[in-house]
């Protein structure tokens, strides 16, 4: 009994002691910044020299350093960019800008409020090289953040109303008319009945214009239709004209995340529901082009997968922390370039009135290329 | 002339000693000894018992104890505290030779002086003389006056009966505490020790592929004593379960070899799943106190215990080579392209709860070998010490656990 007794406390002395010194420590392992490595290779391999550049510099501000990523001007050669932090608590952005004395950072800007968290949108602009493009919810409109960091104003059409949802929003760029301009799009759940209106649109479009390119879209049997009425996040949407009449495939993270397409209204009869394609590794964060057609990028932690609109799983990417920026179409190539930064924060050292130095780097792979390699990874 | 005489009756003493040291039965007694050990110089406790007389104790006791003192043959020397039962205080305090001293004055100026050692144990005696001297002054005491009882010891030493017991042990155990150097057991499994009886013995024994033993064996020339050494076989194998900083498993297997003054084995530090508790959290935050991180760190590890088996408390050193191998998503199993390999040195301290079951603590630092230094740096900022092109050093970490040895 006395033995039992001793042990028993021996016992709970190790409890404590283990609980006692369970701590916060985390070994010198990021699996993003692991797995990215095998990217570096394929960028270093395939990347293009006029978005090749790094940047090296000191951050001062805390905030700087998780869920921050980095996005270049929308431009060859790019001299700067900006950081961006988005949580659920927030949004950031800094104005980072290289001269020939080094890297400055001329302006940042804050709002605590932003419930879209990861998933707002921000892209900057290739005319305004200066200025950003910012999606985010409750979405009443497009706003753009100006040089010099003022509050943003809202360049876009107003869709969301009263009774009205944001169910899948995206962006892509252009590669005639407007070169490397932003076409965004979003699909709104109009009123109670399932119909859902898809907008298209660009900074600067006069919101009646915008209006003007309102597309309907079937409506779904509210109640048995399988796509969530208003999904939260919202998912990607992307368009592809070569896919018919009804070319519009949303990604929706439903508790799994899946793939949606409608089905073609023939009138008279009525539209059928929408149709889960396929199953993704992660929602859609962005939209590629395969020559003429979009492919959703789907980013997760660790790996970045390729879908086709109509839900062919095309490969995947071993992005890690190398995180995808936009598409740039290269008008003397005639190619589209898919542009892929990574920062990292290298010391942490909050006595040093330096700050803690910090690194961002910036490649370009033309993208038939990166689809080449996804599809490599996938074994195809 | 009176140094004349005492140097006459020296040389009749010295005779009589030669005769009895070649005397057979002792040798034979001796012989036997040194069967079994080599015989080593052979010391004994003298308990010296005054007899009835007028003079001066305590100036008769200092000056025969520095004459005896200065012979190899004894190790100690005692006075009797009583008159008549001096033979148990000999065996109560190791003396194996007792010499009595009786004096008492002759002519004037002059003392007789009779002497006799026995063998504490068989009161037998073992040499017996006297002889008359001028009274000693205190020089004469710490001097000659000794002589003949001095120039006797050596054969009644030799004399003393010669007892001995029976080691018993694993072939190849050594003891040390019952002869100057270490005694080995040889591949009968049994040793006889001479010793004196009685005796205590402070003894510890190395035995091969066993625990080391070790005690206080009493020893009172009974016949047929056997001192059996323990052999409570050494464990082969050690498994450990541990915790990294109190958040992280880590198991380990280890073979236990040199007697268990070294080990070898298998390590696996896993850092899926792991508990952390995050700090600086918002109040309307409420994350998860377990982390999972897609990575396992197996290793090899080698290592050396720096006190004995049997030691509570054991102090070791241990250098682990390891790998380290991540699983994103699960969709990948591969060598972290970042850091794949590192080295952990660790001092540790192991507490012997049982035989079978330890506690122990450590302290260990990572080095981690990659193509890049600055990536691993940057794989966990401010957690580095140093960085070089292709390597970095994390800051010490400490690991606890449990030992099981089956």
């Amino acid at each position: 009994m006395r033995m039992k007794t001793k042990r028993a406390i021996r016992f709970a002395l190790a409890s404590l002691l283990a609980f006692g010194t369970a701590s916060c420590w985390m070994p010198s392992f990021d699996p993003a910044l692991s797995m990215s490595t095998e990217m570096d290779a394929f960028l270093a391999e395939h990347g293009v020299a006029e978005w090749r550049t790094s940047f090296s510099f000191n951050v001062k501000d805390d905030r700087w350093r998780t869920d921050t990523e980095f996005l270049p001007l929308r431009s060859a050669w790019p001299t700067g960019g900006f950081l961006v932090r988005r949580t659920s608590f927030g949004i950031g952005i800094a104005q980072l800008t290289s001269t020939v004395e080094g890297v400055e950072i001329p302006w940042s800007w804050d709002r605590d409020f932003n419930p879209l968290g990861p998933r707002t949108i921000v892209e900057p602009l290739a005319a305004f090289p200066s200025e950003l493009l910012i999606m985010r919810d409750p979405f009443t409109g497009i706003e753009v953040l100006p040089a010099y960091s003022s509050e943003p104003c809202v360049c876009g059409p107003s869709l969301v109303y009263e009774g009205n949802a944001l169910v899948a929003f995206g962006t892509e760029t252009l590669s005639t008319g407007a070169e490397n301009e932003i076409l965004f799009r979003a699909l709104v759940r109009q009123g109670y009945d399932g119909s859902m209106n898809a907008y298209s649109g660009q900074v600067g479009d006069d919101p009646s214009t915008a209006e003007a390119e309102v597309v309907f879209m079937p409506a779904l049997e509210y109640g048995l239709a399988t796509l969530p009425s208003a999904p939260f996040p919202p998912g990607w949407i992307a368009y592809d004209p070569s896919l018919g009449s009804t070319p519009w495939a949303i990604s929706i993270d439903s508790g799994d995340p899946g793939l949606w397409r409608f089905g073609p209204p023939v009138p008279p009869d009525p539209p059928a529901p929408a149709q889960r394609k396929a199953d993704l590794e992660a929602l859609g964060t962005g939209t590629i082009h395969d020559g003429a057609n979009p492919r959703i990028l789907a980013e997760g932690p660790f790996f970045t997968d390729l879908y086709s609109l109509a839900g062919d799983h095309l490969g995947w990417l071993p992005t890690g922390s190398w995180r995808f920026a936009f598409e740039y179409w290269d008008d003397a190539g005639l190619r589209w370039i898919s542009v892929f930064t990574r920062f990292a924060v290298l010391t942490d050292n909050h006595d040093d009135p330096e700050g803690n130095l910090a690194f961002a780097q910036v490649e370009g792979v033309p993208t038939a290329d990166l689809l080449a390699f996804a599809a490599e990874k996938l074994g195809k | 002339m009176r140094r004349a005489a005492f140097a006459l009756r020296l040389l009749a003493a010295l005779s009589a000693a030669a005769l009895v040291a070649q005397d057979p039965a002792s040798v034979g007694a001796s012989g036997e000894s040194a069967v079994s050990v080599p015989a080593p110089e052979r010391q004994v406790r003298v308990l010296v018992a005054f007899g009835a007389g007028d003079f001066d104790r305590e100036a008769w006791l200092r000056g025969l104890s520095l004459a005896l003192a200065r012979e190899e043959g004894v190790s100690g020397v005692l006075r009797a505290r009583s008159a008549d039962g001096y033979f148990d205080e000999a065996n109560r305090q190791d003396c194996a030779l007792v010499l009595e001293i009786g004096s008492a004055a002759s002519a004037p100026g002059t003392r007789r002086l009779t002497w006799r050692y026995l063998d504490a144990l068989s009161r037998e005696v073992l040499a017996t003389g006297s002889y008359e001297a001028p009274e000693p002054t205190e020089r004469d005491l710490s001097g000659f006056f000794w002589d003949e009882v001095v120039a006797a010891l050596p054969a009644a030493v030799s004399r003393v009966r010669y007892t001995t017991f029976t080691l018993k042990g694993k072939p190849g155990s050594a003891v040390s505490g019952f002869s100057p150097k270490p005694v080995v057991i040889h591949e009968s499994g049994e040793l006889e020790i001479v010793a004196d009886a009685p005796s205590t013995y402070r003894w510890r024994a190395k035995v091969p592929g066993s625990y080391p033993a070790g005690g206080v064996f009493a020893f009172f020339g009974t016949e047929g004593s056997v001192l059996e050494l323990p052999d409570e076989a050494l464990p082969r194998w050690s498994f450990d379960f541990g915790l990294l900083m109190g958040q992280f498993p880590d198991l380990r297997a280890d073979v236990r070899f040199l007697s268990d003054w070294a080990f070898a084995g298998f390590g696996l530090t896993s850092y899926w799943p792991g508990i952390m508790l995050p700090r600086n959290v918002a109040p309307d935050e409420h994350p998860s106190i377990f982390v999972f991180l897609p990575l396992v760190q197996p290793g090899i590890r080698v290592g050396a215990r720096l006190a004995a088996a049997d030691s509570s408390f054991r102090p070791y050193l241990s250098a682990t080579a390891f790998a380290r191998f991540m699983f994103p998503d699960f969709r990948v199993f591969m060598l972290d392209p970042v850091a794949p390999l590192g080295f952990m040195p660790a001092i540790g301290l192991e507490y012997g709860t049982s035989r079978k079951l330890a506690v122990w603590v450590e302290v260990g630092d990572h080095l981690y070998f990659g193509p890049n230094g600055y990536l691993i740096a940057a794989s966990n900022p401010g957690n580095v010490l140093w960085i070089s092109d292709r390597a970095a050093l994390e800051m010490p970490h400490a690991r606890f656990g449990v030992r099981f040895a089956p």
